[in-house]
């Protein structure tokens, strides 16, 4: 098990998609875009949502935001760069929010999202 | 007043009863159809409300299983289940998952069983940290979370998560879920549980049958269990470990039996570690786990039930989906699966060996998923397992069933979970 473990401690530079905590203002989420670093996706922590959002970075220079909520049965998901998963019954979703592997097979929840002047701003429904 | 002034009047009255009688009803009409529009406006709200804040799922699966030695078949409904779950508020949820297992019921006769296999509130403690309370199914191994049908190859179970961590394993308690926030990508878990019956175990069933399962559970033994768990890329690394106390007795009786009793008394240690990962067309999954019951020989001694100091068991499944670069959602994945567990790789002094616990699987077989949530399955078990120790063989050579340490067995069946 100590092995698992410091191999598991080993992957921790793999998959940096952090997390920082912020608030809406008027029903906007406005993140600086230098909070992604070198990640193409970050998690969101807002009082404004029952669940974290991610914000996405797609290589052709547009954005989205994602609810983590998972479809099947309301289940926190876990993001990585290469999507997002659930822990409880393994549902996977891609970057813009389509289920790639069930059971869910609804897409996640959207918000719109544009980039202006290095701001990412996120409106809330 | 004439009689034709009386005639006008009395037929003004009549008029003015009809006309009054006319917009009474009229308004009384518009009044039910107004209240009623209201009414069921003020229905429909809940009932959408209801809807919307409330989920059905549920999985099933059947299987024809062939045995190849005996040329005898067996066809079961192995389990249907229902999902129900309601968000009471953005911060509360109720799960549960109730189960009929083998098709049917039936007073006196063996098999089938209705139970619930979840059923616990969720709170949001805060930010994505979650407490569970109720009966659940701890965060162990692979399949004791999520054992869909539609998740997995095979019409089995992986077996050693079967019989060294046993199925669906769960019991009453609480447990706290959520991220690591400092290591990006970390899910921690962390639970406390009614423990086990050592009572209740049975030879050659390691600890399955000493979960309560949410029945009359004796909780002044208990149980602590903790899982890391780590997504990157499109793979999940996880270990965790379960240690319990299994004799729920009171001093008085658990003296008398030269056990310890108390909420860690003559305890069970299982830990586990497994990956599961995909890349492109390929499916990967792997599980090792070992079991420690150090006061063995005090559990034999009193219930006489053969109980193993340790017992392992690891596989090791690979999957390819030929139809991965189909554009439908269709998919057919060939898969082969390797096993092995040893129910007494260790026995205490008291203990009786045998052979047929030590056993190895081999499993081929494809999954058919027209879509993604139903599947179609065929496979073949091969199993090879130790020498029964003859010591064991109670019945006489005439009646005693011959046991084979190789036996081959094929498989089709059905599952679905939506």
């Amino acid at each position: 098990m100590a092995l698992a473990m410091g191999t598991v401690l080993d992957f921790t530079g793999c998959s940096s998609v952090h997390s920082i905590e912020i608030e809406a203002e008027g029903g906007v989420l406005r993140v600086p875009i230098a909070e992604f670093g070198t990640s193409n996706a970050i998690v969101l922590r807002t009082k404004a949502e029952p669940f974290d959002l991610l914000a996405v970075r797609y290589p052709d220079g547009t954005v989205g935001a994602l609810l983590m909520e998972c479809t099947h049965q309301n289940t926190p998901l876990t993001a990585t760069e290469s999507g997002l998963f659930c822990p409880a019954h393994g549902s996977a979703f891609d970057l813009h929010g389509h289920a790639t592997r069930g059971p869910a097979v609804k897409p996640l929840k959207t918000f719109p999202a544009t980039l202006q002047n290095g701001i990412l701003e996120i409106t809330l429904s | 007043m004439d009689t034709r002034d009386k005639r006008i009047l009395r037929l003004s009255l009549n008029k003015g009863l009809w006309v009054g009688a006319a917009w009474l009803t009229l308004v009384t009409a518009i009044g039910s159809v107004h209240a009623q529009t209201a009414g069921d406006t003020a229905h429909t709200t809940a009932l959408e409300n209801f809807i919307a804040q409330t989920q059905i799922g549920g999985y099933g699966e059947a299987r024809y299983h062939y045995d190849l030695r005996f040329d005898t078949a067996q066809a079961d409904l192995q389990r249907a289940t229902l999902f129900f779950s309601h968000t009471f508020s953005p911060s509360i949820l109720f799960y549960s998952e109730l189960e009929i297992e083998d098709g049917k019921v039936e007073g006196g006769t063996g098999g089938g069983e209705v139970s619930y296999e979840q059923m616990y509130l969720r709170f949001r403690v805060s930010g994505e940290n979650y407490l569970m309370a109720g009966l659940m199914t701890p965060r162990i191994g692979i399949m004791n979370e999520n054992h869909l049908p539609t998740t997995f190859n095979g019409t089995d179970r992986p077996f050693v998560e079967t019989m060294i961590i046993p199925s669906t394993w769960r019991d009453i308690g609480i447990e706290m879920q959520g991220p690591i926030d400092a290591v990006p990508g970390m899910n921690y878990s962390a639970g406390i549980f009614n423990g086990l019956s050592s009572a209740n175990f049975h030879y050659g069933e390691g600890v399955n049958g000493g979960s309560f399962e949410g029945k009359l559970a004796q909780a002044s033994e208990l149980a602590i269990t903790g899982a890391l768990q780590y997504y990157t890329g499109t793979t999940r690394l996880q270990a965790s470990a379960y240690y319990g106390g299994t004799v729920g007795l009171d001093t008085r009786q658990a003296d008398s039996l030269q056990l310890d009793s108390g909420p860690f008394g003559t305890p069970v240690f299982l830990t586990e570690a497994d990956v599961m990962s995909t890349f492109g067309a390929f499916s990967f999954r792997a599980l090792g786990t070992f079991v420690s019951i150090a006061d063995a020989q005090s559990i034999d001694r009193a219930y006489a039930n053969n109980t193993p100091q340790a017992m392992e068991g690891a596989y090791a499944e690979i999957g390819y989906d030929v139809l991965h670069n189909c554009p439908s959602k269709e998919s057919l994945t060939i898969f082969t699966r390797a096993e092995y567990l040893d129910l007494n790789a260790e026995l205490p002094a008291n203990g009786v060996y045998n052979g047929e616990l030590l056993q190895r699987y081999l499993v081929a077989g494809l999954t058919w998923k027209p879509l993604e949530n139903v599947s179609v399955k065929g496979d073949y078990v091969y199993r090879f397992t130790g020498s029964l120790n003859p010591a064991l063989q109670i019945n006489p050579i005439p009646q005693q069933v011959i046991y084979y340490q190789a036996n081959g067995f094929w498989d089709i069946g059905m599952a679905y979970s939506f």
